[in-house]
């Protein structure tokens, strides 16, 4: 397709703006800019009508809701939901399965495509390179419960793990699925073996950038592999890292909802029950939207002070930060 | 191209959209009048109709020839919505909450958000209605009133037997196998089960059997009776009656359950095992007692057991006798799924006729021996032999691909409203020999067969209604520890500890005060 | 000296090339397993835990999909959905970050905008209303715009972008040309690997519409491949047993849906995706242009 054949449309066809002030210097400026107006405006008016019109609705949160009554009627409870979340010593215990697993997230999970894509930036046989990708995005394709299926079939007590683990060790079989402790780390493997290869994509796409001159470069200076990757492939993905990483930190209180709900059993509760399945089992299921409103703004509220947090460290230690 | 899509999206946004979409329900405007007039043909006039429900089969086209001559029939504009049962659950309310709400509402059972909606004046009263429509006047009095609420009726509850819940079944060859009697008490039963997982039932020589199949959150126990299962019908020291999950019945099953577990007689894997694989399970001759229905039942399963065992057997196992002298099983509600008016159609009294002439019609019971084309009923309403359906050995054949021929498909969710649940003789609709003895033997037996009816199933308690799915998570998550042994059960005073104080106690006084002021009681057919 | 450098360098890739193989091989067998249960006779399954290879290979799974009309029909609609959805997302959202990646007026407000949507939500039901509002209810683009743009993909972008070397744009400047021109004749072309990439994302994001076609769509013959898929896969396990015994009356007399079916079902379902997706995949390595400053 041939880009240059984008003509400007007619300058009729502008939209007007109001010029509110006096200022004529801001009048230039907006006539200066109308092509980036108007390249903005879809997007804007998308934010604004499908973003923060149906965000008003949130006020639910203080209310009883009642459908029957609307928005504007319904009894207003002040802060009694965010309270209810506070009161139940349950949620304490719930905040920190949520806090624990997200730590074990970043900790664990977040690093592994970063890894993974440095290695297959190192593979120089293009064609290798090219099927192990592709195999390693496939996982993303599955739905959770799909994921959760096979992973139950291959861990039961009489699944094939046990089968090859227990005679080979001499034990008992596990009950990978019933034991608590085995909880965290089969959601983190989990959420590696799924997303892992995906998230690669977003790292190689920063490292398609790197002119390959400069490894030329490295090469002749004498620089070894781990030198290269150091001093090269990282500084290229550093950006990218902050940036997910700052984005990362702002919803650290969701668990991925459907992972958890599939995973939990009666044995798993205490330790797996996370805000979003609370969420799920108190609110949804009783159709309070009211409530489950309150966690929601509640969540957003910490994700938001984290991510402000995180930002300004980053802008501290140089790094460009999201905002 | 990318550019006149770009463009096009741009003015698409611009305008709010409102006239960018592709699907528009705008009424149809024509309200030309067909040539087959409605039965009572006072209704000449053409009416719009719209409804959501939630379904188990794959959801019918919007365009099925079935439709089309419902809406002749009937002369309306039928618009049918259905949802999987799986997220029926979270649109449902969505929609209500948004104002979106169609004319007739269809729900699963009366739960919690029934009786919140009905306060909030989403449905229309029937009580003025109901007399006028046979089919209406056959649904007896204990079923009226799980949805009455202040002496208004909210809901048209839908057929379903209240005897053919799933019962135990046993494998009747295993038994003769070992020389065993059918169980009739626990002890029996553990015996049983400890002998068909450790005596090789099914003489293969392998150790590859199990006495009783459980599936995770303990969907079906081993129930043998009214006073081991959950219905309400054990009391407390106060002469209360309590929920059964927390009962000295209940607790002998679980007890019972325990033991299996120890001697290996209950799967390792059970509690994270789900229904439908333990099922399958079972079929393929792994376990010796399981739950099945005389209705409904199927038959593939049934064949394909019988061609990978010949001398396969199944029978329901009688209800044991309790320490009252009583024997039988708690009943079902005798209904499943419910059927409500929106309240806003108050004003419109030809389209509350319309509707409920409509759901007069396909609940009007044809006898068994009736289902052939001769019956212009039966066979208008399956749209026609050689078009919406086959008959083959005297039975209409299933055919998935003939659904939306069908007018009855578009009224899947209601069924003929039985005289007594025996009429609906679930022998015929099998074909397969072996399946027939199965469900012919079960029908006998329980239409001998004493059953509970749980008071609670007839009336509303609000506590009940916000509490009792939490509770029973509280209960289930203790006994599927006992179970397996993590707890012991002489620990289920702790458990009842623990339900009674999270608002069992509150929700146990409340429906007692119910029952007491509504003089309904808990009582045997 | 060099030489054993070269040894130890090629060791490394040895190393790295055989991890990258077995972790290929851990991702891939999970799919190795549903090909071989799709194909596996219904009877075998039922009787044997873990099937490797099975004694007869059946296609009876796939049949039994193949003649459901929803099923193929939602395929069509699910690609119709995608492609139209996700050239609208890539538009809409590489317009914008383009706008808010030039010092517009009131850039950061607008940035701020988009942030605070990362983080802060409308509820289910205010978005329901505001989707029937615009007239969108039982329409495809019920699919489509209201999750028009994702705030994070737009962020990305917009990153990419900003590493476009700014003489470019000053060159082009100077040529005469205005921002719609810089858009599509420098910032486009050499933003490619990552609106191939990001169109990706979202492709995966239709394709997988589930809960939305839902809650939108009000009748059956617009459902997407997902919903049809679910109703095959999973609607089989319930814990009421009133609505499981509800459910087999209701199904009596159809083949057991089994998980021979449901592998076969989400092969089919998986693979449209599996075939479009290394077209794309060449693009994300010809961006070579991109960062070629930044190192």
């Amino acid at each position: 397709m041939n880009q240059s054949s984008v003509n400007p449309p007619p300058v009729t066809a502008l939209p007007k703006f109001p010029v509110p002030s006096r200022t004529k210097k801001l009048k230039d400026r907006l006539w200066r800019e109308r092509y980036l107006f108007l390249l903005l405006m879809p997007g804007l008016l998308y934010f604004i009508v499908y973003r923060y019109i149906p965000m008003l609705g949130n006020i639910i949160a203080f209310q009883d809701f009642s459908p029957f009554r609307g928005f504007l009627n319904s009894e207003w409870v002040g802060l009694h939901h965010f309270k209810t979340i506070f009161s139940d010593p349950e949620v304490v215990r719930v905040l920190w399965n949520t806090l624990w697993l997200s730590f074990l997230q970043i900790g664990f999970a977040f690093p592994v495509p970063i890894i993974l894509a440095i290695m297959l930036n190192e593979v120089k046989n293009e064609r290798y390179k090219r099927i192990v990708q592709s195999i390693v995005y496939l996982p993303h394709f599955l739905s959770w419960v799909v994921v959760i299926g096979i992973v139950t079939i291959f861990l039961k007590n009489e699944g094939i793990i046990n089968r090859i683990l227990s005679p080979m060790l001499g034990i008992e079989p596990i009950s990978f699925l019933q034991q608590p402790g085995w909880f965290m780390p089969l959601v983190i493997l989990e959420v590696i073996w799924k997303e892992a290869g995906w998230g690669t994509i977003i790292f190689l796409a920063a490292l398609s950038g790197i002119n390959p001159s400069l490894y030329e470069a490295a090469v002749v200076d004498g620089a070894n592999r781990w030198r290269q990757i150091w001093h090269i492939t990282l500084p290229a993905l550093r950006s990218t890292i902050v940036i997910l990483f700052i984005l990362r930190l702002g919803t650290v209180l969701d668990s991925g909802f459907e992972q958890i709900f599939l995973m939990l059993n009666p044995f798993t509760m205490d330790v797996g029950n996370v805000l979003d399945t609370y969420v799920y089992f108190k609110g949804i299921q009783n159709a309070d939207f009211s409530f489950g409103t309150a966690v929601g703004l509640f969540k957003s509220l910490i994700g938001l002070i984290l991510i402000l947090a995180a930002n300004r460290l980053a802008k501290k230690y140089g790094e460009e930060g999201v905002f | 191209m990318k550019k006149t899509l770009k463009m096009g999206l741009v003015v698409c946004l611009a305008a709010s959209l409102a006239a960018c979409s592709t699907g528009n329900n705008a009424p149809e405007s024509s309200t030309t009048t067909t040539d087959s007039p409605a039965p009572n043909s006072e209704a000449s006039k053409r009416i719009t109709i719209s409804s959501i429900e939630g379904t188990w089969q794959i959801p019918l086209s919007a365009a099925g020839e079935g439709l089309k001559k419902l809406n002749e029939k009937f002369n309306v504009d039928y618009k049918p919505q259905f949802v999987p049962y799986d997220e029926y659950g979270s649109k449902l309310p969505v929609v209500m909450a948004a104002g979106d709400l169609t004319d007739i509402i269809g729900m699963e059972s009366a739960d919690a958000n029934f009786f919140k909606w009905v306060k909030q004046g989403a449905f229309l009263p029937l009580n003025d209605y109901i007399d006028k429509y046979p089919s209406l006047k056959l649904v007896p009095k204990n079923v009226w009133d799980a949805v009455t609420v202040d002496g208004k009726i909210y809901a048209i509850p839908q057929y379903f037997p209240a005897k053919y819940s799933k019962k135990p079944v046993i494998r009747q060859d295993w038994l003769d196998n070992l020389n065993l009697k059918m169980p009739t008490t626990y002890d029996e039963l553990k015996k049983v089960a400890i002998a068909f997982t450790k005596d090789d039932p099914d003489k293969n020589g392998k150790n590859d059997t199990y006495g009783i199949a459980l599936s995770k959150q303990i969907v079906y126990g081993a129930h043998m009776g009214a006073q081991w299962d959950s219905g309400w019908y054990n009391k407390n020291e106060q002469g209360q009656l309590i929920p059964g999950i927390i009962s000295e019945g209940f607790k002998e099953q679980t007890q019972l359950l325990a033991d299996l577990y120890k001697e290996g007689a209950i799967h390792k894997d059970w509690a994270v095992s789900k229904n439908t694989d333990i099922r399958a399970d079972f079929y393929s001759g792994k376990y010796g007692i399981w739950y099945e229905q005389p209705m409904g039942v199927d038959q593939v399963l049934f064949e394909g057991m019988k061609e990978q065992m010949p001398s396969a057997e199944i029978a329901v196992i009688p209800a044991f006798k309790q320490a009252d002298g009583e024997q039988g099983f708690t009943s079902l509600p005798g209904y499943y799924t419910l059927t409500m008016l929106n309240a806003k159609i108050k004003s419109d009294p030809d389209k509350i006729d319309r509707i409920l002439q409509m759901q007069d019609y396909f609940r009007t019971f044809i006898p068994v021996d009736n289902r052939n084309p001769q019956n212009p009923d039966f066979d208008w309403s399956n749209g026609g032999e050689g078009v919406g359906y086959e008959m083959v050995d005297g039975v209409m054949a299933y055919d998935a691909a003939l659904f939306d021929k069908r007018p009855s498909s578009y009224f899947s969710g209601v069924s003929g409203w039985a005289p007594t649940d025996e009429a609906n003789e679930p022998g015929k609709l099998v074909t397969n020999p072996y399946t027939q003895s199965f469900v012919n033997a079960t029908v006998e037996l329980l239409k001998n067969t004493k059953f509970y009816i749980n008071p609670v199933d007839r009336i509303h308690s609000e506590v009940l209604s916000a509490k009792e799915s939490e509770l029973n998570l509280i209960a289930q998550e203790w006994q599927t520890k006992m179970i397996v042994g993590q707890e012991p059960v002489s620990n289920w005073s702790k458990m009842v500890d623990e339900y009674l104080k999270k608002g069992g106690k509150d929700m146990i006084d409340d429906v007692n005060k119910i029952l007491d002021s509504s003089g309904i009681k808990g009582e045997w057919k | 000296m060099i030489n054993q450098k070269s040894m130890s360098e090629r060791l490394i890739d040895i190393i790295n090339i055989i991890l990258l193989g077995l972790l290929a091989l851990m991702m891939l067998f999970p799919f190795y397993y549903i090909l071989t249960i799709s194909f596996t006779s219904y009877e075998e399954y039922k009787l044997s835990e873990l099937i490797l290879w099975p004694d007869r290979w059946v296609t009876d799974a796939y049949a039994y999909i193949l003649n459901s009309k929803e099923f193929i029909h939602s395929i069509g609609v699910t690609i119709y959905v995608t492609v139209v959805g996700s050239l609208a997302n890539i538009i809409l959202t590489a317009t914008m970050a383009y706008a808010i990646t030039r010092n517009i007026w009131g850039q950061k407000v607008f940035l701020f905008l988009v942030l605070f949507t990362f983080i802060f939500n409308a509820g289910m039901i205010p978005t329901y209303l505001i989707v029937k509002a615009t007239g969108l209810i039982n329409s495809y683009w019920a699919l489509i715009i209201p999750g028009a743009i994702n705030s994070f993909n737009l962020i990305v972008i917009r990153q990419f972008i900003l590493s476009i070397p700014n003489e470019l744009n000053e060159a082009a400047l100077i040529d005469g040309a205005n921002d719609l021109q810089i858009f599509t004749r420098i910032v486009l072309p050499l933003s490619k690997p990552a609106l191939a990439a990001f169109g990706l994302f979202y492709a995966v994001g239709h394709w997988n519409t589930y809960f939305n076609a839902i809650l939108y769509l009000n009748e059956p013959s617009k459902w997407t491949v997902q919903v049809i898929l679910r109703q095959i896969v999973i609607l089989n396990d319930t814990t009421n047993s009133l609505a499981s015994a509800a459910r087999d009356a209701a199904k009596s007399g159809i083949l057991p849906p089994g998980e021979t079916i449901g592998m076969a079902a989400i092969l089919l379902a998986t693979l449209p995706i599996l075939i479009v997706y290394p077209f794309l995949q060449k693009h994300f390595a010809k961006g070579v242009m991109l960062g070629s400053v930044k190192g």
